[in-house]
């Protein structure tokens, strides 16, 4: 299986997000699952790792996700991932101090875990965007072209 | 498995959601009493906040579902009695949510105008007929009772150019009521000290970009200044910002007359104090919507209920405002999680509940 896509996700927009891109890549080619009931093992044999995260509180990760950031924050090694992308998903119409940090944070902790970044998160504004699941999808065919390209490493 | 869930609001939906989660195999008829689903996110929920009204297209798909079926326009415990669902479903979730504005109890002229938050949402979402915006005469001052978002909502929307609600699908008769405003002022009244308001600090200070007018902050008694809400009320008060025409913030103030054209409101010393108003709006928090059949908390409008079941039934679960909870999406969403578990072990282990 190539990508997996996490959803982290509080109200259920970052889900259906999800859902669209999954889509959009194809059944065969991927798989979508609710952080909240992620495992590490779902990792395995994944190639390229999509989080789709809403953000929560003061800039957090949504809170039924904590459990799976902690363990990929805790894991002693992770599964061999090719590439990772992050589509953030926030408010700046009220939350301009904190917009998206939700999925700032997964793409930062990620990193920090020596998996290759194939392109900037994308950071979607909810208080203005009006076709999330367009815009990411539109974003994730960029991002693919990129994970599978050598020179992004 | 059969499932019966009275309401299509959030708590319904949601339930709905987590219950095919569980059990992906069962049908579930969900029964509105409007002609059109998602209850209060539909009509409550202010037409601008955009990031919340992205959820009525994750509603629709719970709704799509090949398994759900939604059933609008039937009165429980009216046109369906809830002792004949009880009997045909093998579960069933009260999820009825708030049906109407709590209302002040104060003493009032014939003539005062007044309207409840949720009356005033219902409009400017096209719920409810137009009609039930007042038009005294030309509204100058208008006072929102309440220190809750939904007052914010009201002054935001108020505050609002027209020409930008109409972007957000206002129904043409309100825009047409709201291009007819002639605010001078408009005041939020809340009975507390601004410690114990429930304004989110984020949505009071968007406040500040609503062009035209300018926060003024009005406390008789001292507040904490360490939460972000009392740093911003500190700020407003040491130095205002904004334009031409006050929002005034009045704290420790309870309303007790409603006349023609003013309001007079008490403080805790006993003073009164008289305020112009010629609408006075509502915003003090709402009415589970009655479900006749089931046993009521006279006070709270609430279902009786024992962890969620109501007692003495089998198979019968309240959820949200039926359940006397108040929440927010977000909890909401976690707690119709608790709701399908319960549904799920009652219908799976029948013997050990």
């Amino acid at each position: 299986m190539d990508t997996l896509i996490v959803v982290a996700t509080m109200t259920g927009t970052a889900e259906m997000v999800g859902e669209d891109v999954q889509a959009a890549i194809g059944a065969e080619r991927s798989r979508m699952v609710l952080a909240e009931r992620a495992q590490l093992e779902d990792l395995d044999g994944v190639e390229t790792l999509l989080l789709v995260s809403s953000t929560y509180g003061k800039g957090e990760v949504p809170e039924p996700a904590k459990p799976f950031y902690a363990m990929l924050e805790a894991a002693a090694r992770l599964p061999a991932l090719a590439r990772f992308g992050v589509i953030g998903l926030g408010d700046r119409s009220l939350y301009p101090e904190t917009f998206a940090q939700g999925g700032q944070q997964w793409d930062r902790l990620l990193h920090s875990r020596g998996i290759v970044r194939a392109s900037a998160p994308l950071l979607i504004d909810c208080s203005t965007c009006q076709d999330l699941s367009d815009t990411s999808i539109a974003w994730v065919k960029g991002w693919l072209r990129e994970a599978m390209t050598e020179g992004s490493r | 498995v059969r499932v019966a869930i009275v309401g299509s609001g959030p708590t319904g939906i949601y339930c709905a959601d987590a219950l095919l989660r569980l059990l992906p195999q069962a049908r579930i008829d969900i029964f509105e009493r409007a002609p059109q689903a998602f209850g209060l996110l539909r009509c409550a929920v202010a037409p601008d906040h955009l990031a919340t009204k992205n959820l009525l297209r994750v509603f629709e798909r719970v709704l799509n579902k090949e398994n759900v079926s939604l059933r609008p326009g039937v009165v429980v415990g009216e046109d369906v009695a809830v002792a004949d669902l009880e009997r045909e479903y093998d579960a069933l979730i009260i999820a009825a949510g708030a049906q109407s504005g709590r209302r002040i109890d104060i003493e009032r002229a014939p003539t005062a105008a007044a309207i409840t938050a949720l009356d005033f949402a219902c409009a400017f979402n096209g719920c409810a007929v137009p009609e039930r915006l007042p038009r005294p005469r030309p509204i100058r001052h208008v006072c929102i009772v309440g220190s809750g978002n939904a007052s914010l909502d009201v002054a935001r929307l108020l505050m609002s150019p027209t020409e930008e609600l109409r972007r957000f699908g206002v129904p043409e008769p309100v825009l047409a009521w709201h291009a007819g405003l002639a605010l001078s002022d408009i005041r939020l009244i809340a009975r507390g000290t601004p410690d114990s308001a429930k304004f989110s600090p984020n949505e009071l200070a968007a406040l500040e970009n609503c062009a035209g007018f300018r926060p003024v902050v009005i406390a008789t008694a001292g507040y904490s200044q360490d939460t972000p809400l009392g740093q911003l009320l500190a700020r407003w008060q040491r130095e205002p910002v904004g334009e031409e025409r006050p929002l005034q913030l009045c704290f420790g103030l309870k309303p007790i007359r409603q006349g023609e054209d003013a309001i007079v409101c008490e403080d805790a010393a006993g003073r009164q104090h008289e305020f112009a108003c010629d609408l006075l709006v509502e915003a003090i928090g709402q009415m589970p919507a009655q479900v006749r059949g089931l046993p009521t908390d006279p006070a709270s409008g609430a279902i009786l209920h024992r962890k969620g079941r109501v007692e003495e039934r089998r198979a019968t679960f309240v959820a949200g405002w039926s359940a006397g909870h108040q929440f927010n999406m977000a909890s909401m969403r976690e707690q119709a999680k608790h709701t399908a578990a319960s549904v799920q072990k009652l219908l799976e282990h029948p013997d050990l509940v």
